[in-house]
């Protein structure tokens, strides 16, 4: 699907690779107690016969951390002439095709962590409540450039309801 | 004040003439700076919401030993306290018409001023609850737009219906042609009714106190006997009746009677699916003025809707089994902003398509030729895999499913939020893939399900160039069509 769009429609973007980062981050916050316990409670509990155990969440991690890299990486916008695309998902695909001129409005937000990692997520709402037009990791700059570029062109092309 | 009630119980309420200098019946009491007040009788009817809360506890706790006297110092405090309440919410609501909007003065510690302007007004509805039917009083819905959440302009917690409760009937009514008449910049856009609003005899005199029934043509109506039938045809009624003897048979013959509590729950969605059904749906008449769609509908509790044609969104022909065999439909349908979700409850199969290109303008739905998913579809849908469909023209998107309960939803190109391609494992193992075309909020949601990948893409761009097309043609702000 991603490669008819990619010749379809040439410009898109990825996200930062700091989305990446922050949520591998946060796996590892995770991940290093859950093995750290299991680890004393299999030893402890069962003897050294068990610690293998530790197998379980290790891989699990593992999974997680190479899921997070095609997550990111499936994740793309493009900006086109007069509607934004947006295509994202690993198993499930999607494929979001928002008009400029059906936004209502553009929301910029950026949590503390993703402060502390620079991005920002910026989200398109139509009137619509399924639209779903999410870009989770954004530059703070990218992002205010996508915003007003967006609020600027869904002004000139604006249609009512 | 008290004492006066508390002398007279029962009186949820002072009397009116307390306050408002003396006013034609017909009439809002006016305040000297031009603002309205509710109709006096407001109180009463809200009044009757707490006394009827009371009832129901007593009613609940009637078990446990509350003796009359309990029950009679409980009412001595609270309808006084009800009737302050009712009172001071109606002194200190009031309301004026003003330039290009409606201000709404509300709270007596918190005071807030909602301000309605006309231009975002979605729709304005005349709703007559039973009682405030019995007292000749009326409810004023205004809806505006930005239903589902925050707005650009109106930050009022996502929050979009301003209510006037209550108003007499024949004041909602001229209101109601005043504010939709200003909406759809008809009679005085240039400030003509800023002047009769501001100096506030009535509000809604002069060229617009004319305009209010504003002339229409009736389009479609629903016939008593056809309803019944279409009743009679649904299968709710039917599957309640069933659990309520598969519930009561056995309880009888054991003689218990607990049994008969889990039939309550079933007996009221009998109710529910019949009676209440019909009395909501049987005078029912769906006409066209210039400033828009009416919709007048109930038998019991009133309700007069008025939707403007170019904020319908999306129309759904719904066609449930047995009434497909009489060639019946119910028609439902999203407007911008919310309002009314069915457009007729009952309907011949003629009848819907020709409305539907009166709403949808330019929208044939017999033209339109409606192409079935690929074969292998079916191994993911393999019953009602068999009633998916899709197409397109120059003027709508049209997608059908459903087996036994037929839907066809209808969208205008101009019409569409926004474009999904959703593709999801297995479909994906099949090469297929949904499409979705987003619209507002309400029953009816378009999906061209399971179509081969590359159709759906190909749709996905071209509806793209379609819709873009379309809203450019789309003149959405009037009110008219």
């Amino acid at each position: 699907m991603a490669d008819v769009l990619l010749a379809e429609s040439a410009g898109w973007r990825v996200l930062s690779p700091a989305l990446r980062r922050l949520r591998r981050t946060v796996l590892v916050l995770g991940a290093v107690p859950a093995v750290a316990c299991t680890a004393v409670i299999a030893v402890v509990a069962g003897g050294w016969a068990w610690a293998p155990l530790v197998l379980v969440p290790l891989a699990a991690a593992g999974w997680a951390w190479r899921a997070i890299g095609r997550v990111w990486q499936a994740w793309r916008y493009a900006e086109r002439e007069d509607d934004l695309l947006i295509l994202r998902g690993v198993l499930v695909r999607r494929l979001v095709v928002v008009p400029y001129g059906r936004l209502q409005l553009v929301d910029v937000t950026s949590g503390p962590l993703a402060r502390r990692f620079g991005i920002a997520r910026v989200q398109l709402h139509t009137a619509a409540a399924t639209s779903d037009a999410v870009i989770p990791g954004l530059r703070p700059p990218e992002a205010a450039r996508l915003r007003d570029a967006l609020t600027e062109r869904g002004e000139a092309r604006s249609a009512g309801l | 004040m008290r004492r006066h009630r508390g002398a007279a119980p029962g009186i949820p309420a002072p009397r009116p003439s307390l306050t408002a200098p003396a006013t034609p019946a017909r009439n809002a009491p006016v305040t000297p700076d031009g603002f309205h007040r509710l109709h006096p009788l407001t109180p009463f009817l809200r009044g009757w919401v707490v006394v009827a809360a009371f009832g129901a506890t007593v009613a609940r706790n009637l078990a446990e030993d509350v003796t009359a006297r309990a029950i009679g110092l409980t009412l001595l405090f609270l309808i006084p306290a009800a009737g302050l309440y009712g009172y001071t919410t109606w002194r200190f609501t009031r309301y004026r018409i003003e330039r290009d909007g409606l201000r709404l003065d509300t709270g007596l510690f918190v005071r807030r001023t909602r301000y309605v302007r006309l231009d975002r007004l979605q729709s304005v509805d005349v709703v007559q609850p039973l009682l405030a039917r019995v007292a000749g009083l009326a409810i004023l819905r205004l809806d505006l737009a930005g239903h589902e959440h925050r707005d650009r302009s109106d930050g009022d917690h996502g929050s979009s219906t301003s209510d006037l409760r209550y108003l007499s009937v024949g004041h909602a009514h001229r209101l109601r042609g005043a504010l939709v008449a200003r909406a759809a910049g008809g009679v005085g856009a240039t400030g003509l009714m800023g002047e009769t609003g501001l100096t506030g005899v009535t509000g809604v005199t002069g060229p617009v106190g004319e305009a209010a029934e504003a002339p229409h043509e009736r389009l479609a109506e629903v016939p008593a006997r056809r309803l019944v039938a279409a009743i009679a045809l649904s299968p709710a009624p039917w599957v309640a009746l069933v659990g309520v003897a598969g519930i009561a048979v056995p309880s009888l013959l054991t003689g218990t009677r607990a049994g008969f509590l889990g039939a309550v729950p079933l007996l009221g969605w009998f109710w529910h699916r019949t009676i209440r059904s019909f009395a909501t749906n049987y005078p029912y008449t769906v006409s066209a003025s210039p400033n828009g769609l009416r919709i007048d509908s109930g038998l019991f509790e009133r309700a007069y809707a008025t939707v403007p044609p170019g904020r319908v969104q999306a129309i759904s022909i719904v066609e449930p089994l047995l009434s497909r065999l009489f060639g019946w439909a119910t028609i439902r349908m999203n407007v911008a902003g919310g309002g009314p979700s069915v457009l007729l409850p009952v309907a011949r199969r003629a009848d819907a398509l020709e409305l539907v290109g009166r709403l949808l303008p330019g929208v044939d739905l017999e033209r339109i030729r409606l192409v079935r998913p690929p074969r292998r579809a079916l191994l993911l849908a393999p019953l009602h895999g068999w009633a998916l469909a899709c197409g397109t023209d120059g003027a709508a998107f049209v997608t059908r499913h459903g087996l036994l309960r037929r839907h066809t939803d209808i969208i205008a190109h101009g019409k569409v939020q926004s474009i999904r391609m959703v593709a999801n494992p297995l479909a994906r193992v099949l090469r297929l893939a949904d499409v979705h075309l987003d619209t507002t909020g309400g029953p009816v949601r378009v999906r061209a399900a399971l179509r081969d990948r590359d159709e759906a893409l190909r749709i996905v761009s071209t509806q793209a160039e379609r819709s873009r097309l379309g809203r450019r043609r789309d003149t959405a702000d009037l009110w008219t069509n």
